[in-house]
C-alpha cells in the first residue's frame, strides 16, 4: 500500500504544479535566452561599428611623417585617444619596427598574433574581440594606406594603428540584461504557480469528490451520487460512478428483500408448522391416558401418534432454530454466569448428572446465553451418551482468552470419513443404524450456537479411544472476537 | 381446580390447550378474540388469565394492559419462540409468566401452578407488618402500602419483593430468582426478571433510575436495599 | 515505484538542460573579423618633393619609402632649374638612391635592402625610359637577384617613371636582360576625401 505522505508527495497536484513551471519555466528561460543573446549581439555590434569608423576617421587625420617620429607620433597617438568615442582607447601605431603607442607600453597584451597578420597581409579594417583576465577589449587594427596620386589610387604605406578599447561599458549593459531576464524569469514563474494550482484543483475537485463519494458508498449510503459536471473526462467518469453506484444500489437492494422475504418466510412457516403441532401436542396426554380404555391395536395406534407427535415438535423446533440462523434473524441474550454452575444444571436438568463425569472448576465467569449453551452442552453430551460410549466427562478450563468445554466418551470414536462431516445438518454416521431420537440436527445447531457466540467448536479422536468435542467461548461474549460476531438484528445484552 | 380464560385464536391451539385443561380438573373458559377475553374475564371471574401473544385486533400486549389496570389478575403470556414481537414487551406491559408453544399440557399446568402458588394470603393469618423505608410490607396479609397509599402489585411483582425483602442486603442472581421466584429452569430467559423489577420499581420507588429498595449489583444480580 | 523513479529522472534531467541556453553569457572572444575598408590617408610627399624609394620592413614585407629631395623651386624658373629637378626625381636618381640604401632615419625605422642587391650606387649604369617601358642597366649581373631584390628594383623605377608605377621594367646587366616585370605594389582605389 502506498504510503499516504508518498503519495502527496508525488500527487497529482505536484506532477500538475511541476509541468505547468516546468512548462514557464522553459519558455520563459528560451525566450529571455534568445532576447538576451539578439540584444547582446545588437549592444556590441553597435559599439563595435561605432567604434571601428571612428578609428578608421582618426587614423585618415594622422598624417605623420614617415619614417615615423616616435616622439611626435607619440603625442598624435595621445590625441586620438583621448578623443575616442564611444570609450577611451588604448592606440597603437606600428610601422615596420617602430612601435609608439599612447598608452604605458608601446607593445599591448591583448592584440594578437592574428590581429596583426590580418591588418598586415590584407588592405582592410579589422577586429577582434579578446578577454583578457576576465575583461573583455576590442581591438581594431587599421592599417593605413597612403594615396600615390593626389586623389587617387593607394597602396599600403605600412604604417598599420591599432585600438585596444576596454568593453567594460558594454559588459555592465550586457549584465544588466542578464539580471533583467532572470528579474523576469522568476516572477513569471511565480505567477504561473497560480494558474497551475488552479488547474490541478479543477483535477484534484472531481477527484476527491469521487473519493468521497466511494468512502460514502463503502460505508453503507448506496444512493450517494456526483454531481455531473461539464462535458470532459471527469464527467464520464462521474456518469459511470453514478451508473455503478445505482446498479449496485439495485442489487443490494434485491439482496436485502430476499434476506427480508427469507426472513418473513422463515417466521411465517415457524407460525403455520407449529401451530397445528401446539394442538396436537397440547392433547397427546389425554390419548396416552386414555389409550388403555381402548381395544389394543387402536392403543397402540394412539400412542404411537401421541410419541410420533412429540418427536415431530422437537424436529420442528430444531428446525425453526436452524433457519433462525440462516436468515440471520439468531438472537444472542447474554448474561453473566458462573460456567461450572451452568453445566451442573444442564446435567442435572435432563437428570445426567450420575451418568456422567465432571471436572468444573468453580470461579470461571463467562458472558453467554444461558439456553443456547444450555443447547451445545445437552446436545453434545446427549450425543456422546447416544453414538458413544461411557465413562462420558465433561470438562471446563480457560484458554487464552476463552473457556473450554471438552465432551469426552469412551466409545468407539469417529470414523476419518466421518470426522470432516459430522457438523453437517442432517449427516448420519451410520445409515443402516436405527433412527435416534435426534432430528440429525444437533451438532449442527451446536455450531451456529457457538459461532454466534464468536468461538468454535472441533471435533476429533481422543488418545485412548473415543471422540472428545472442544468448544471455546470468549470470555467477554461475541464482541471480543474479530469473526462470527455479527448475528442477525438483536444482539441483546442483559445486565442486571 | 383453578378457573382459567384462554385467549387463543388458532382453533386448534385453543381446543388442544382447552381439552388438556379441561381433562385435569380446570374450569376453562376459551375464546379467540382479545375483545371476547376481556369480556370473558370481567363474567368468568377466573384466576388466571391464559393468554395469547399474537392475536388478531385487538393484540395480547394491549389485552394485558387492560386486564392489568383493573386488577391483579394473574397473566400468563402464550409465546411461539419467533414471534415478530419481543416477549419484552409482554412482560413490560404486565405479564407475570409465558410458556412457548407448542407445549405439552403438563408443562402449561406446571407453569398456571407456579404462578399461583403464594400469591394468595393465607387465611386468618395475623398482619405480619415490616417497615422498610416508605414501604409498610405485610407479609401475612400480602399488602403492600407506600407512604400512606396501597400498592397494586401483580403476581409475580409482590412475590419478588416479598422474596428479595426477606433477607434484606442479600444479592440473588437472576438465575436464582428465575428457579425460586418463578419456579424456572437456570436456562429459561432472564429477561423476565429484569421487566419484573423494571414494572416492580416503577411503582414502589421514589425514583425508578435510582433506584433504594431494588437495587443492582452489575454482574452478580439483584438484592433489597440497604436502605 | 520504478514508474516514479524513471518519471523523476526525466523531470531532473529537463530541469538541468534548462540553464544550458544561458551559458552563452557575457561577452564571448571572437576571430578576426574584416570590418570594412582601411583607412586612406595621404601619408606620402607630393610626387615633386620626393622619391618613392621600396625597402623592404623587418617581416620581409616590401614597403614604399618616400625620400624628400630637396629641390630648389623657383617661380618662373627657369629651364635649366626644372632640368635639374626632373634630374633629381628621375628613376636614375630613384634607382641610385635606392641601391645606395636606407638612411639612418630609415634604418632605424628597420628597412633595408635585399641582401643580393649591389650596396653601391655605382652599380647603376643608367635608366633607359623609352615611351611605356624603362630600362634599368646595372653594371653587376642581375641574375642573381633574388626575385625580392628584382622587385625593389622594378617598383622603384616604375614609380619613379610613373605616378601610380605602372610602368613594366626590365632589368639587364652585364649577364643578360630579364624580361620586363611589373611592381608587386599595385595602387587600388581609394575613396576620395
Amino acid at each position: 500500500m502506498k504510503l499516504p505522505a508518498a503519495t502527496a508527495a508525488f500527487g497529482v497536484r505536484t506532477r500538475l504544479v511541476l509541468a505547468f513551471l516546468l512548462v514557464a519555466a522553459v519558455s520563459a528561460v528560451t525566450t529571455a535566452a534568445l532576447t538576451y543573446r539578439e540584444a547582446r549581439n545588437a549592444v556590441l555590434e553597435r559599439a563595435q561599428d561605432t567604434a571601428v569608423a571612428s578609428f578608421r576617421e582618426e587614423a585618415e587625420r594622422f598624417v605623420p611623417r614617415l619614417p615615423l617620429d616616435r616622439e611626435a607620433v607619440r603625442w598624435e597617438l595621445y590625441d586620438i585617444a583621448a578623443r575616442s568615442k564611444p570609450h577611451p582607447w588604448i592606440v597603437f601605431a606600428e610601422y615596420a619596427s617602430v612601435r609608439v603607442s599612447s598608452g604605458d607600453r608601446p607593445a599591448s597584451g591583448v592584440l594578437t598574433a592574428e590581429l596583426r597578420r590580418s591588418a598586415r597581409t590584407s588592405p582592410r579594417g579589422a577586429f577582434q574581440r579578446v578577454v583578457k583576465d576576465g575583461d573583455a577589449y576590442l581591438t581594431i587594427g587599421m592599417p593605413v594606406m597612403t594615396r600615390v596620386v593626389a586623389g587617387g589610387p593607394a597602396v599600403p604605406s605600412g604604417l598599420v594603428l591599432y585600438a585596444v578599447m576596454s568593453l567594460v561599458n558594454e559588459e555592465t549593459d550586457i549584465d544588466a540584461l542578464v539580471t533583467a531576464a532572470r528579474d523576469g524569469a522568476l516572477p513569471g514563474l511565480a505567477a504561473a504557480l497560480v494558474p497551475a494550482l488552479l488547474a490541478a484543483r479543477s483535477v484534484l475537485r472531481p477527484v476527491r469528490e469521487l473519493r468521497r463519494a466511494a468512502h460514502s458508498m463503502g460505508g453503507g449510503r448506496l444512493d450517494t451520487r456526483i454531481a455531473v459536471r461539464g462535458r470532459d473526462e471527469m464527467a464520464d467518469l462521474a456518469r459511470t460512478f453514478n451508473a455503478s453506484a445505482a446498479r449496485l444500489e439495485h442489487s443490494v437492494r434485491e439482496l436485502r428483500d430476499a434476506g427480508t422475504r427469507a426472513r418473513r418466510f422463515a417466521s411465517d412457516v415457524s407460525h403455520e408448522l407449529r401451530t397445528p403441532l401446539a394442538g396436537m401436542l397440547a392433547v397427546t396426554d389425554v390419548l396416552d391416558e386414555d389409550a388403555e380404555r381402548l381395544d389394543p391395536d387402536t392403543a397402540r395406534a394412539v400412542r404411537l401418534i401421541s410419541a410420533e407427535t412429540g418427536k415431530l415438535a422437537l424436529l420442528v423446533e430444531d428446525l425453526m432454530e436452524m433457519s433462525r440462523f440462516d436468515a440471520r434473524v439468531a438472537e444472542l441474550n447474554t448474561d453473566e454466569v458462573d460456567a461450572a454452575e451452568a453445566v451442573r444444571r444442564t446435567l442435572s436438568g435432563r437428570r445426567w448428572h450420575e451418568r456422567v463425569g465432571t471436572e468444573l472448576p468453580d470461579g470461571i465467569r463467562v458472558r453467554l446465553d444461558p439456553r443456547r449453551f444450555d443447547v451445545i452442552v445437552a446436545n453434545l453430551v446427549g450425543n456422546a451418551l447416544r453414538h458413544g460410549a461411557e465413562p462420558v466427562t465433561v470438562r471446563l478450563s480457560r484458554r487464552a482468552g476463552a473457556l473450554a468445554v471438552e465432551v469426552r466418551d469412551h466409545g468407539a470414536g469417529i470414523a476419518d470419513t466421518v470426522l470432516p462431516h459430522v457438523f453437517d445438518r442432517f449427516y448420519k454416521a451410520d445409515a443402516a443404524r436405527s433412527r435416534s431420537p435426534g432430528s440429525g440436527l444437533g451438532l449442527a445447531i451446536v455450531q451456529e450456537n457457538v459461532r454466534l457466540h464468536g468461538g468454535t467448536v472441533d471435533a476429533r479422536n481422543a488418545p485412548g479411544g473415543g471422540a472428545l468435542f472442544t468448544v471455546e467461548l470468549p470470555f467477554d461474549g461475541p464482541a471480543s472476537r474479530e469473526e462470527g460476531s455479527r448475528s442477525g438484528p438483536g444482539r441483546t445484552e442483559c445486565a442486571p | 381446580m383453578p378457573r382459567v380464560v384462554l385467549v387463543e385464536d388458532d382453533p386448534s391451539v385453543r381446543d388442544g390447550v382447552e381439552m388438556g385443561l379441561l381433562r385435569r380438573g380446570h374450569d376453562v373458559l376459551a375464546t379467540a378474540t382479545g375483545e371476547a377475553g376481556l369480556e370473558a374475564v370481567n363474567t368468568f371471574r377466573p384466576d388466571l388469565l391464559l393468554l395469547d401473544l399474537m392475536l388478531p385486533g385487538m393484540d395480547g400486549v394491549e389485552v394485558c394492559r387492560r386486564v392489568r389496570a383493573r386488577g391483579q389478575l394473574p397473566i400468563i403470556m402464550l409465546t411461539a419462540r419467533g414471534d415478530d414481537v419481543d416477549i419484552v414487551v409482554g412482560l413490560d406491559a404486565g405479564a407475570d409468566d409465558y410458556v412457548v408453544k407448542p407445549a405439552r399440557t403438563e408443562v402449561i399446568e406446571a407453569r398456571i401452578r407456579a404462578v399461583l402458588r403464594g400469591v394468595e394470603a393465607p387465611a386468618g393469618v395475623r398482619h405480619l407488618v415490616e417497615h422498610h423505608g416508605a414501604l409498610a410490607v405485610d407479609r401475612a396479609g400480602h399488602t403492600v402500602v407506600r407512604a400512606g397509599e396501597p400498592v397494586a402489585l401483580a403476581p409475580s411483582e409482590l412475590k419478588l419483593l416479598l422474596f428479595l425483602s426477606a433477607e434484606p442486603g442479600r444479592v440473588f442472581s437472576r438465575q436464582d430468582l428465575l428457579e425460586e421466584v418463578w419456579d424456572h429452569s437456570y436456562h429459561s430467559d432472564v429477561r423476565l426478571v429484569d421487566a419484573c423489577v423494571r414494572r416492580l420499581r416503577v411503582k414502589i420507588e421514589d425514583r425508578p433510575d435510582t433506584p433504594r429498595y431494588i437495587q443492582t449489583q452489575r454482574g452478580f444480580g439483584y438484592r433489597f436495599g440497604p436502605l | 515505484m520504478r514508474r516514479r523513479t524513471g518519471r523523476a529522472a526525466r523531470l531532473a534531467v529537463l530541469l538541468a538542460l534548462a540553464p544550458v541556453p544561458l551559458s552563452g553569457c557575457g561577452i564571448q572572444e571572437t576571430e578576426v573579423v574584416e570590418a570594412g575598408r582601411p583607412a586612406v590617408g595621404d601619408l606620402l610627399p607630393p610626387r615633386e618633393t620626393r622619391l618613392l624609394l621600396f625597402f623592404h620592413g623587418p617581416d620581409g614585407e616590401l614597403l614604399p619609402v618616400p625620400r624628400i629631395v630637396d629641390v630648389p623651386w623657383h617661380s618662373g624658373g627657369s629651364p635649366a632649374d626644372g632640368e635639374e629637378a626632373d634630374q633629381a626625381l628621375s628613376p636614375l636618381a630613384a634607382v641610385t638612391a635606392q641601391l645606395t640604401g636606407p638612411d639612418e632615419d630609415e634604418r632605424r625605422a628597420g628597412f633595408r635592402n635585399d641582401s643580393s642587391l649591389p650596396g653601391t650606387a655605382s652599380a647603376v649604369d643608367r635608366v633607359v625610359t623609352d615611351g611605356p617601358a624603362v630600362e634599368v642597366r646595372l653594371t653587376t649581373g642581375v641574375r642573381t637577384l633574388t626575385a625580392p631584390a628584382r622587385d625593389q628594383l622594378v617598383c622603384t623605377a616604375a614609380y619613379a617613371a610613373h605616378p601610380k608605377g605602372s610602368r613594366p621594367v626590365a632589368l639587364a646587366g652585364r649577364d643578360g636582360r630579364l624580361p620586363p616585370a611589373d611592381c608587386s605594389v599595385r595602387p587600388v582605389p581609394a575613396p576620395a576625401r
